[in-house]
């Protein structure tokens, strides 16, 4: 069924058809049809116009990168999206119905989204997974309210171990040091492996004495570490003794940030502030249109970049493809 | 009065210090995007090993790229008003910017090493010239301040601080970016920049355009302008080239009345500098957290100053013919008196080990050659060049002794034609208190070579072939060098997620024999009262200093800088007749930098300087008799907008310097620094 303005301009301009056959004139007869074809375009654009608060936990850096990739997205519907751009510390209102879509930049953007009152939908971006999901847990009435999306960093694991796959291939253990907070993902990463055919093993770990007894003899027990973004892994006190602790078991390491890739990891595979901030966009203009019900929905990014260090491989005697086939290779197995 | 408020400043200091000292709430276990984005903060400068600042051997200020935003200088050496116990004076005797630590220098930071990207920028004449570093200021990563003796990383240039400059990232800001500056004074400064490749080379080259008429009624203007590349080669896996090269050129207006500067009182005009430099780095992985790397430089800086002071005859109001009797061996002849007339070159070769293999031993190793010349008929009474060649051999270990206790030991030994064998070392012990706080302390010995131009003084005027007419400043050589032993207890803290941080530290400095100018009774030909290079006493500085830097939000900032700091100089103002050196160091200085992004990126930001009553160093500029230069308050506005037009970022600044009260001194009485305005405007394009 067609919007009523639009219904209207139509039936305007076959009314004026009538008229023009009831006069028997032919030129008014095409001119009628033509004047409700012009009306009926002209009423085209006032359809849309769909208000997008975008909320950034800060007006810089990764946030502002994702920001503008996302703005540029939704300025493909020439205007289709009215953008609103907020930060946390203006203390926006982003509960007013007159919000159409919130999308929040951030874990601060989107916790003071959570705690806010009001039903527009809400997809968040710039967020861990594991984090995504403690707060919703922790804020059960914010998804009854309204519907509450996310695209989060992390890649999933399934990509993660392909890599391994594609730049190890002998490399048939995996090991992975989760604190608490992620020892739920254990049996999802265990699934995982064993539909990649590799043997995922968890090692968990409560405190920092703990991570570097369970380092000790890692390079025995596998052939590659996967980090996962967990504080009580990877963190300032922690990341160099990690890293030399791998480097002389000749270990390599797959890390899912540029910067532990530049620190010393082997490799990374992660989203870039721009890639996620159009896949955002993407998904929003697929999301047009549709009644969203009041649920909590996850995606991972499909959009990824691959990052050697060079240096750490020739230390380790790995002979790593390109960056380039690795991608391409990724692609091709995930049916992109 | 002055009493009551420093008896309150240290007693906020002390709540600050004691609200900090409690355990702050723990951070939260979940990740975040800054785990996936974030950087780890470190630093290079301190012991040339990249630590966390909690493991660096001394206390470190970081000015980073949105605090030289937000301050709106114009200036590099501005920045360093917001360093701890730094002073800046504009319009120093020379017509150029001095800097120095707790006063102890005078127009020249002839003890302080200043460093752009790890190499340094020091010359053997006048040091540090603050408009040649071979950096735009829209090139400035982030500035390192080593605060306190770091002769045992750098050597003798690092004698009281090392400013280490670090420029932007290899890719960071591709493509074109443009900077144009209009303002109070003159001033007019452009930048102009490309960022990019060609093959496998990856380059910034930049060009730019200074100029200024300086202080009003003073010849010191300058019109300077210079060229910058910087490119970068990966030649292996393993392997890794830099090259800079630099070439800079334009007028500089030198005028004064004051002795030294001018001694004969004809020396007014506009001089041509120009000056170049070359620098390729190697860096060589060898294994996993070890590298080694070459490094050498040539850096030249030639000033012309063809002033002359006539015929020998006329100055003398004698006949020509005269001349034989009173200098046997020489007829009548035009005298030249350009006091800045000189050449200055230094080459440098450095080899560099790095080992951070091993977890619990961190260390670095290396060797240097140097050769400097010098040439000045005015200064030195040469025609050709002299020489010092120097080696040095240094090394630098961090060890973990166990867990949250940490060793720091730094060495360098030293030789040159000027220094006998030396060795400058440190030894500091940081101590993990908590995830976020660490207490330091350290013991600092440090020598400084009294270095060629200390040695070689031959100020005055002199024939074309440098015998002596009239000389006004001499040295005997064999200048021993300055020590110095200093202690320091440091604590470093945050809280509230890092929003809040703290950097304190007390310190003890004793500095002994001091290289300075007296007037004294000359040999012949020297008549009495020139001033003869010698060894001093030295003075003893005892302080508390800090910074403390709070964010409350994104959109916030505000960082105070400290220092109080007490001198006890040891002259007798009696016997050496230098009543002016009490005092040079001001016993408070101290910086404040507040920030705040409203909507629509708009940022205003405040600066507030002050300086409390103080002497430069030296004989001529502060000759007995002169004031002090009396305390000083200043205070700095920036708003700043930026945006998008159409595709391109842009920023445009309105700096407003020294607002809303009266002209103030920063070096001498005479160049009164009034109110200044400034519109900038930057273009990076897309």
């Amino acid at each position: 069924m067609l919007p009523s303005p639009l219904s209207a301009t139509v039936i305007a301009g076959i009314r004026i058809c009538r008229l023009t056959s009831l006069a028997s004139s032919r030129l008014l007869h095409r001119a009628g049809w033509l004047i409700g074809m012009v009306f009926a375009i002209a009423w085209l654009p006032a359809q849309a116009a769909q208000t997008v608060t975008l909320l950034l936990s800060e007006p810089t850096g990764i946030y502002q990168e994702a920001a503008q990739a996302l703005q540029q997205e939704l300025a493909r519907d020439d205007g289709r999206w009215v953008i609103r751009l907020q930060t946390v510390d203006d203390r926006p209102n982003v509960a007013g119905a007159a919000d159409d879509l919130v999308v929040t930049l951030g874990v601060r953007a989107l916790r003071y989204a959570l705690d806010a009152q009001g039903t527009a939908p809400l997809f968040a971006a710039l967020v861990p997974g594991l984090t995504f999901e403690k707060l919703l847990t922790n804020r059960p009435q914010a998804s009854r309210r309204r519907a509450v999306s996310a695209l989060v960093l992390d890649q999933p694991f399934s990509r993660q171990l392909q890599l391994i796959h594609l730049a190890l291939p002998k490399a048939k253990r995996v090991g992975i040091l989760v604190g608490p907070e992620m020892k739920s993902r254990a049996a999802e990463l265990k699934n995982a492996g064993s539909e990649g055919g590799l043997d995922v093993r968890i090692y968990t770990i409560n405190n920092r004495e703990q991570l570097f007894t369970s380092l000790n003899d890692l390079a025995q027990q596998v052939d590659v570490l996967l980090l996962l973004p967990d504080p009580q892994v990877v963190g300032a006190e922690t990341l160099r003794g990690l890293f030399l602790r791998t480097y002389q078991q000749r270990l390599p390491i797959v890390a899912y940030a540029s910067s532990l890739v530049q620190a010393g990891a082997t490799m990374g595979l992660y989203a870039t502030p721009a890639q996620l901030g159009i896949e955002m966009g993407k998904w929003i203009r697929e999301m047009d249109g549709e009644t969203l019900v009041h649920k909590v929905t996850t995606r991972v990014p499909q959009r990824y970049t691959v990052e050697i260090n060079r240096n750490v491989a020739r230390t380790l005697e790995l002979p790593l493809p390109s960056v380039e086939s690795l991608t391409t290779r990724l692609d091709v197995e995930r049916g992109q | 009065m002055k009493t009551m408020n420093e008896r309150q400043l240290w007693l906020g200091l002390a709540l600050v210090c004691s609200a900090l000292l409690a355990p702050c709430q723990a951070e939260t276990a979940l990740p975040s995007e800054a785990d996936f984005f974030g950087q780890q903060p470190i630093v290079l400068s301190a012991s040339r090993l990249a630590q966390p600042l909690s493991d660096a051997p001394a206390a470190v200020t970081m000015i980073d790229r949105a605090t030289i935003e937000a301050s709106g200088f114009t200036e590099i050496a501005d920045l360093l008003r917001l360093v701890p116990g730094f002073q800046v004076g504009l319009g120093t005797i020379n017509n150029t910017t001095a800097v120095t630590y707790h006063g102890q220098s005078d127009a020249l930071p002839r003890r302080m090493e200043v460093l752009v990207d790890g190499h340094s920028v020091y010359s053997s004449l006048f040091s540090v010239d603050w408009h040649d570093l071979g950096v735009a200021l829209a090139d400035v990563e982030r500035i390192e301040v080593v605060r306190g003796s770091n002769s045992p990383t750098y050597g003798s240039n690092a004698f009281i601080a090392t400013v280490n400059i670090i420029t932007r990232p290899r890719y960071a800001d591709p493509g074109w970016f443009a900077q144009a500056a209009v303002g109070s004074n003159a001033t007019r400064q452009g930048t102009l920049r490309h960022v990019g490749n060609l093959g496998d080379f990856d380059y910034r080259l930049s060009l730019g355009y200074d100029q200024t008429d300086g202080f009003a009624g003073r010849n010191d203007e300058q019109r300077v302008r210079t060229l910058n590349l910087r490119g970068w080669v990966d030649l292996s896996d393993t392997d890794a080239l830099e090259i800079q090269l630099g070439v800079r050129n334009g007028p500089i207006g030198r005028g004064g009345d004051d002795l030294l500067f001018n001694p004969l009182g004809v020396n007014i005009g506009t001089n041509e500098v120009t000056s170049n430099r070359q620098l390729v780095h190697w860096r060589h992985v060898i294994g996993a957290g070890r590298d080694t790397s070459v490094q050498f430089y040539h850096q030249l800086r030639s000033e012309e100053d063809n002033a002359t002071a006539g015929l020998l005859s006329t100055l003398l109001n004698a006949p020509p013919a005269a001349i034989p009797f009173l200098f046997p061996g020489h007829v009548d002849e035009v005298i030249r008196s350009g006091f800045f007339d000189a050449t200055d070159e230094r080459y440098d070769l450095e080899w560099q080990i790095n080992d951070a293999s091993e977890e619990r031993l961190q260390w670095v190793a290396g060797a240097g050659l140097r050769l400097t010349r010098l040439k000045s008929l005015l200064q030195l009474g040469r025609t050709d060049f002299l020489e010092d060649r120097g080696g040095r051999i240094f090394a630098n270990v961090a060890y973990r002794l166990e867990e949250g206790w940490l060793l720091n030991a730094s060495g360098t030994l030293e030789q040159s034609d000027t220094l006998d064998l030396a060795f400058s070392y440190r030894l500091a012990l940081n101590h993990q208190l908590q995830p976020n706080q660490s207490v330091r302390a350290s013991v600092t010995r440090a020598v400084r070579d009294s270095g060629l131009f200390s040695n070689n003084i031959d100020l005055g005027l002199h024939f074309s072939n440098g015998d002596p007419i009239n000389v006004v400043g001499h040295s005997p050589g064999g200048i021993r060098p300055e020590t110095m032993l200093a202690w320091e207890l440091g604590w470093l803290g945050s809280c509230f997620e890092q929003r809040l941080t703290l950097d304190a530290k007390a310190f003890r400095e004793e500095i002994r024999r001091e290289t300075i100018a007296l007037p004294g009774i000359a040999p012949e030909p020297y008549p009495n009262g020139a001033l003869i290079i010698g060894s001093g006493d030295g003075v003893n500085i005892t302080g508390l200093e800090g910074q403390l830097h709070y964010r409350p939000s994104p959109r916030d900032r505000a960082t105070l800088q400290f220092s109080l700091a007490d001198a006890d100089d040891r002259y007798d103002p009696v016997m050496s007749g230098r009543a002016s050196e009490a005092g040079r160091t001001p016993n408070l200085t101290l910086s404040l930098l507040l920030a705040h992004t409203f909507s629509h990126d708009v940022q205003l930001s405040m600066g507030y300087y002050h300086v409390d009553e103080m002497r430069w160093q030296g004989g001529g500029e502060v000759a007995a008799g002169k004031p002090p230069l009396p305390a000083y308050d200043r205070f700095d506005l920036r708003l700043a907008k930026r945006f998008r037009w159409p595709a391109h970022d842009v920023l445009m600044e309105f700096i407003a310097q020294n607002l809303g009260s009266n002209a103030y001194a920063e070096f001498r009485a005479d160049n009164p620094f009034e109110t200044r305005y400034f519109l900038r405007a930057s273009v990076q394009f897309k």
